[in-house]
């Protein structure tokens, strides 16, 4: 089953195209690796498959429903895990999470008990009435993940989930990614490290300057570069050494 | 919705400068009226030319007074025009004081304070000869509904405290979850845009009610001024402006993206519009192209029904052009702040 659709999606930024027909969909229990260098696409795909951007053609669907038309009922079955965890310094890691459980409409008998469970996963439990200033940013981190797991998302879309933490939490997050891809979630990774996409997708799909330049599962794609020795030679194949802004 | 504003309003408990911004900007300006009491001297007063030598001639070398002399027609133009605070004239035994339109009771008391120096002079020289009677004071001309220049500063700057705080704690709290890019949690959930929004308004209403509620126990306890209007229509009037100025503030908020800049625009407009609107001084005192800019001023109607509620007056009708301002200005700043959220997204 199709939970993520993108079909033909174009994006133009003041006569520059940004996104150029790219298309793609993840099933059900499946992982896929939005790759690309700096100003490939990455972030704006995002942007457009939560509803933080309209497409200017083509269209973007979660679970079946159309976030540019349908957003409220695709943002109930979608969990985004966005490069800045999205919580107020100020609150603590459960007030930050009762405030995202109160925006995806959790009833008041669940709200506590799915804060709790959620908490529990990422290990936060007994630091979770600290306010999120005294946090490091491996819990910053893995208490965002939770605040996208709160309202049991079908979709769950991740932009560079372990950028600037340290090797333990990084192996965590991926241990939590494999868990909700094996829960029959699907997954939309975007990242820069080769490692990570190749040990948590399915299928990678490389983008640069707005475009598909390969898709396929990362043997594919290692097999389509001859004498590659890693997904980083594959990547540099295909995207080039050129430095980007 | 309600989520967002018990946040919110918890974040602002936890900054103790945002709480006290929100109180200290209107006090500041609530200084103005407690000068008030200290200021209005120096009234250029006409003499009427055609009353006894011996009155005009006291009048004239009094150093109590700065005074022209000129006609009993051209008194009366002067007085309409503003160009004088009054005009002294006798009739008979009787020296009429009349007060400019615009005056008050601070000027009155001015004029009529100068004016009995002069007089005690002229009616000890009087009783000296004894076969004079003494000069009384009369007044007349004077609007007596007119307030104190304190008393109209003083719901001038309570109008303010609503102004400047629904216009800054809104700006305020729309233009930090841009900048520490919280708005991408709500814009990604199921509340719709509109009502993130219309949840950051209500906090700041919420919050500028801390404000206002200061502002009014300076008014009637530092400053002594009782509101003669009733209460809950002053409470409604100051909540339809804390409301329609928040309205704006949204709007900034989602503009600038960035509290700083949104929080010293906000200061700048509120100051202007109080300004203009008629919080310092009537507006009838401006220049024609600003009494123009007045009448189109949502905050005009607000001072207003602030000055009748505080110091007298038909509240009625403004009260009801203020609510209706208030109730329309919410309405156009969440449709525009909502079309420029879906243009921007989260990424302003």
């Amino acid at each position: 089953m199709e939970l993520v659709v993108v079909d033909e999606l174009v994006k133009v930024y003041s006569g520059r195209v940004v996104l150029d027909r790219v298309r793609f969909s993840v099933d059900a229990g499946r992982a896929l690796a939005l790759l690309g260098p700096n100003g490939a696409g990455k972030s704006t795909t995002l942007a457009i498959l939560c509803g933080l951007l309209r497409p200017d053609a083509g269209r973007a669907t979660i679970a079946g429903l159309d976030v540019a038309h349908a957003a409220r009922a695709a943002h109930r079955a979608l969990g985004v895990v966005f490069q800045e965890p999205v919580l107020y310094p100020s609150l603590t890691g459960r007030e930050n999470l009762r405030l995202s459980a109160g925006l995806f409409g959790l009833r008041r008998d669940r709200r506590a008990r799915r804060i709790a469970e959620v908490l529990e996963l990422v290990q936060l439990s007994d630091r979770a009435d600290e306010r999120v200033a005294a946090y490091s940013g491996g819990m910053k981190r893995r208490l965002d993940l939770a605040r996208a797991l709160l309202h049991d998302p079908s979709v769950v879309l991740l932009d560079e989930p372990t950028l600037g933490v340290d090797v333990q939490t990084r192996a965590v997050i991926w241990d939590h990614v494999r868990r909700l891809r094996d829960e029959g979630r699907a997954i939309v990774l975007c990242t820069n490290y080769m490692d990570e996409a190749e040990e948590l997708a399915d299928c990678m799909l490389v983008l640069d300057q707005g475009m598909t330049l390969a898709e396929g599962t990362p043997a594919e794609l290692r097999a389509s570069v001859p004498g590659a020795r890693s997904m980083n030679d594959v990547f540099l194949a295909l995207t080039g050494r050129q430095l980007r802004d | 919705m309600w989520s967002i504003v018990e946040a919110d309003l918890r974040l602002w408990l936890r900054m103790p400068q945002a709480v006290l911004v929100s109180v200290l900007v209107p006090l500041v300006v609530l200084i103005l009226p407690a000068l008030a009491g200290t200021v209005g001297t120096g009234y250029t007063v006409a003499v009427v030319d055609d009353q006894p030598a011996e009155i005009r001639a006291a009048l004239m070398t009094s150093p109590y007074l700065r005074t022209v002399v000129m006609s009993r027609a051209d008194a009366a133009v002067a007085i309409a025009r503003g160009e004088v605070a009054g005009a002294f004239d006798s009739v008979g035994s009787e020296l009429i004081l009349s007060v400019a339109p615009y005056g008050n009771d601070d000027v009155r008391r001015n004029l009529v304070m100068r004016q009995q120096a002069v007089l005690a002079e002229l009616n000890v020289a009087r009783l000296i000869e004894r076969d004079v009677p003494h000069v009384v004071l009369k007044e007349r001309g004077l609007l007596q509904s007119m307030p104190t220049d304190q008393a109209y500063l003083a719901a001038g700057a309570l109008v303010f405290a609503g102004l400047f705080s629904g216009l800054a704690n809104t700006a305020y709290v729309t233009a930090r979850e841009w900048e520490q890019r919280t708005i991408r949690g709500s814009l990604t959930s199921p509340v719709p845009v509109c009502a993130v929004l219309g949840s950051k308004l209500l906090t700041g209403t919420l919050q500028s009610l801390l404000g206002v509620a200061v502002a009014y126990g300076f008014v009637t306890l530092a400053l002594d001024v009782l509101p003669v209007g009733n209460p809950w229509l002053l409470a409604a009037a100051l909540l339809a402006t804390v409301a329609g100025s928040g309205s704006l503030g949204l709007v900034v908020g989602v503009r600038f993206g960035k509290t700083v800049p949104a929080v010293l625009f906000s200061v700048v407009v509120s100051l202007a519009a109080w300004f203009v609107g008629g919080g310092f001084a009537p507006i009838t005192l401006e220049p024609p192209e600003l009494q123009t800019l007045a009448r189109v001023l949502p905050p005009t109607y607000a001072l207003a029904a602030g000055q009748h509620l505080v110091n007298g007056g038909s509240a009625v009708p403004v009260l009801a052009a203020t609510t209706g301002i208030a109730a329309l200005s919410v309405i156009v700043a969440l449709a525009v702040s909502t079309t420029m959220v879906r243009r921007v997204g989260g990424a302003s």
